[in-house]
């Protein structure tokens, strides 16, 4: 047995030689001649691209915050756009640096690194991918009101892997771009400068519903953050305890939100309390719980 | 031939003297700008008319009290007169069918009361009509008593008149006293609204408003829909600007600076003094009281060098006091937060307001829109009479474009 398989064994060995002396061939071929002068010349474009990057961050952002507050979130959203230039820019030199970049040898390189990135970091592709899809899909943008999960805030940075995101807590959080294929994502305001806020109130059945309306459209107007070009709107609901009424109406500027919200309920508790209205009672709703 | 050599190698050699010395100041003021980039102060004190304390106290004074007697632009009141002849006759000719009312708006910067009774005195003289004007000078300190007030003046006359025949004209020379932007601040308006629609059939209105606070009222109480015709006071125009201004100028001897080079290229052979007010007239927007200020801003006293030039211009002529109009400018806001922007909003809305109604219109405690207006008080950009704050007209242009780019509801 042993004398037929020797020279099958002699042969897949030298052909398993052969593939690596291709493969060394293949290498050499594809991967250029490293030289000091080169790697130098690497490191000074990653430097460089790195400066460029952080210069650009930091001018989009200064720009975006001092310019008329209509066109913050159109400047701010183009950032990402500038670091994918970049960085495309800079990858393409980099791979002329150090590889023939012939029609074959690219197809080569490509199948390569796709591979080994399909296996190794799977997760970190997936979010890089998602991270372009996202930059044309646009489910989010730097400037929007964004909620992802059981996070909600305003996203400061788009990132090449991931999003940050400032909650109204003022914590910074980092959520991978791959999270838009399996998650819902809320956008409150999807490049616009303004975003909703629903205030809700709670009155007993027997409240004089026009009054209440009439005091939260007041208050809405009245307000000095409410953006006036948009729509105020009440809109009611029952509950066994009592009446539900909504106050939806948009701020100047979405990062207003919850200030603006604090003011609405500040000054409509006045006008309450003015007119004597009444809240439901604990034990009313203690009761609808209980049934 | 000679003489001709020397004239021209003369103008020529003033022409370059001249253009080096514009250079030199240009280049002044860039550094100015420049270095103001980084040394700037927001509790550094500003003063809006700085040319204006530079003058000796007799020119100033006599400006002052110039500006102080100007009448109100006669190319304002003859476009009002001629709305509220055709507006009028209209009503008369058929009352139940044309809009009872003509609405008159200007600018939050400008009197629009004082150029409402300036003209309607005339006006009711001519037309022989009786007027009633609102008795308001300003908004009630507790203005949730508006309405009590509005049909104190308005309702007993309406009853008495129900039955008469008798022609009125009612006149609110500025609605902005008649409300407050705060959770009661708008009954007045409300009140106003239902005594146009369902008041006396003798009864024609005339109403003066800012357009700011006109533009709110009409996205908040659709105001625009109980009122007839709407008519927005023109832009005035430089040769009316200059008219309007002429006797003050004929009161000082003063002299117009070149304009700017590309001015002088554009405009050809228009003397100094036309296009002085032509540029004036175009920072100002038209908006008359924004122009005054540009033309007291931009007068100064000669310095000595430019003194020698005017008297060898004008040997021929009686000695020079040294005054001269430079290019006029207006002035770069500062940089305004959220908050001042709110504030600004708040005062071109209603006009003017004293610190309580500015806190109750925008929410804030006394003390907080207190420190904020002297904040911009000292920037120049709120301008405090008494108890009163406005803003300083010189800023307007500036302040509505900020405004208007800050998603406020205030047209460009």
């Amino acid at each position: 047995m042993n004398y037929f398989y020797t020279p099958h064994f002699y042969w897949l060995a030298q052909s398993a030689g052969d593939a690596a002396e291709d493969a060394a061939e293949n290498t050499q071929e594809i991967v250029s001649k490293i030289t000091a002068d080169k790697v130098v010349q690497a490191f000074l474009i990653l430097l460089a691209a790195y400066l460029t990057l952080k210069i650009l961050d930091r001018l989009v952002i200064l720009l975006s915050e001092r310019i008329a507050k209509e066109w913050r979130l159109r400047v701010k959203q183009f950032l990402p756009f500038l670091r994918m230039v970049v960085l495309t820019f800079v990858v393409v030199v980099l791979a002329n640096l150090f590889l023939n970049l012939s029609k074959q040898n690219i197809l080569a390189v490509t199948g390569t690194v796709a591979v080994a990135l399909g296996f190794a970091f799977k997760d970190y592709a997936s979010s890089i991918i998602a991270g372009i899809v996202g930059l044309f899909e646009s489910p989010y943008g730097v400037g929007d009101r964004i909620k992802i999960g059981e996070y909600y805030g305003e996203v400061i940075s788009y990132g090449l892997r991931a999003v940050k995101i400032q909650t109204p807590d003022d914590n910074t959080i980092t959520i991978p771009h791959n999270k838009i294929w399996t998650e819902a994502i809320s956008n409150a305001n999807a490049g616009a400068l303004e975003a909703q806020v629903v205030t809700e109130f709670y009155f007993t059945h027997s409240v004089d519903i026009d009054l209440v309306k009439k005091i939260l459209y007041r208050v809405a107007q009245t307000s000095k953050y409410t953006a006036l070009k948009l729509p105020v709107l009440v809109v009611m609901s029952e509950k066994p305890w009592g009446t539900v009424f909504k106050l939806k109406a948009y701020p100047l500027d979405a990062r207003d939100e919850f200030i603006y919200q604090t003011d609405l309920i500040t000054r409509a508790k006045q006008a309450f309390a003015k007119h004597q209205l009444a809240y439901p009672s604990l034990s009313a709703i203690a009761e609808s719980e209980e049934n | 031939m000679i003489e001709a050599i020397v004239t021209v190698i003369k103008t020529l050699s003033k022409s370059m003297a001249n253009t080096v010395k514009r250079f030199r100041n240009w280049l002044s003021e860039q550094r100015n700008f420049i270095f103001s980039r980084y040394t700037s102060d927001r509790q550094e004190t500003q003063e809006p008319e700085k040319s204006l304390v530079e003058l000796p106290p007799e020119v100033r004074k006599k400006l002052v009290t110039g500006v102080k007697n100007l009448p109100s632009n006669p190319a304002d009141k003859e476009a009002i007169a001629s709305t509220l002849d055709e507006a009028y006759e209209l009503w008369r000719e058929n009352p139940n069918n044309t809009d009872n009312s003509v609405v008159i708006l200007s600018s939050p910067v400008v009197a629009v009361s004082r150029i409402l009774s300036e003209t309607l005195e005339e006006w009711a003289k001519k037309k022989q009509v009786p007027l009633r004007l609102l008795p308001l000078t300003a908004r009630l300190n507790d203005i949730e008593s508006i309405t009590s007030k509005l049909k104190d003046c308005l309702q007993s006359d309406l009853s008495e008149n129900e039955d008469s025949s008798e022609l009125e004209i009612v006149v609110i020379p500025n609605l902005s006293w008649c409300f407050l932007r705060s959770l009661d601040g708008l009954d007045g308006i409300e009140y106003i609204q239902s005594l146009l629609c369902n008041g006396s059939k003798n009864r024609f209105w005339i109403i003066g408003a800012g357009q700011v606070g006109w533009q709110y009222l009409n996205s908040v109480c659709g105001i625009e829909a109980y009122c007839g015709q709407v008519f927005k006071l023109p832009a005035i125009e430089s040769e009316d600007l200059q008219s309007w201004l002429e006797p003050i100028l004929q009161d000082l001897d003063l002299e117009f600076d070149e304009p700017r080079i590309d001015k002088q290229i554009l405009n050809g052979d228009v003397d100094n003094k036309t296009s002085y007010f032509d540029h004036l007239t175009d920072i100002s927007q038209g908006v008359a009281t924004v122009a005054v200020q540009g033309f007291l801003k931009s007068i100064h006293c000669q310095n000595e060098e430019e003194a020698e030039e005017a008297e060898e211009e004008k040997s021929d002529k009686p000695k020079s006091k040294g005054l001269i109009a430079v290019t006029p400018n207006l002035p770069d806001l500062p940089d305004l937060e959220s908050a001042d922007q709110y504030l600004l909003y708040s005062l071109l809305l209603h006009g003017d307001l004293t610190i309580a109604e500015l806190a109750k219109s925008l929410g804030d405690l006394e003390s907080e829109v207190q420190g904020r207006v002297q904040l911009l008080r000292r920037e120049g950009v709120v301008e405090q009479q008494d108890k009163v704050i406005k803003i300083n007209p010189i800023y307007y242009p500036r302040v509505k474009q900020e405004l208007a780019g800050n998603n406020f509801i205030i047209k460009r």
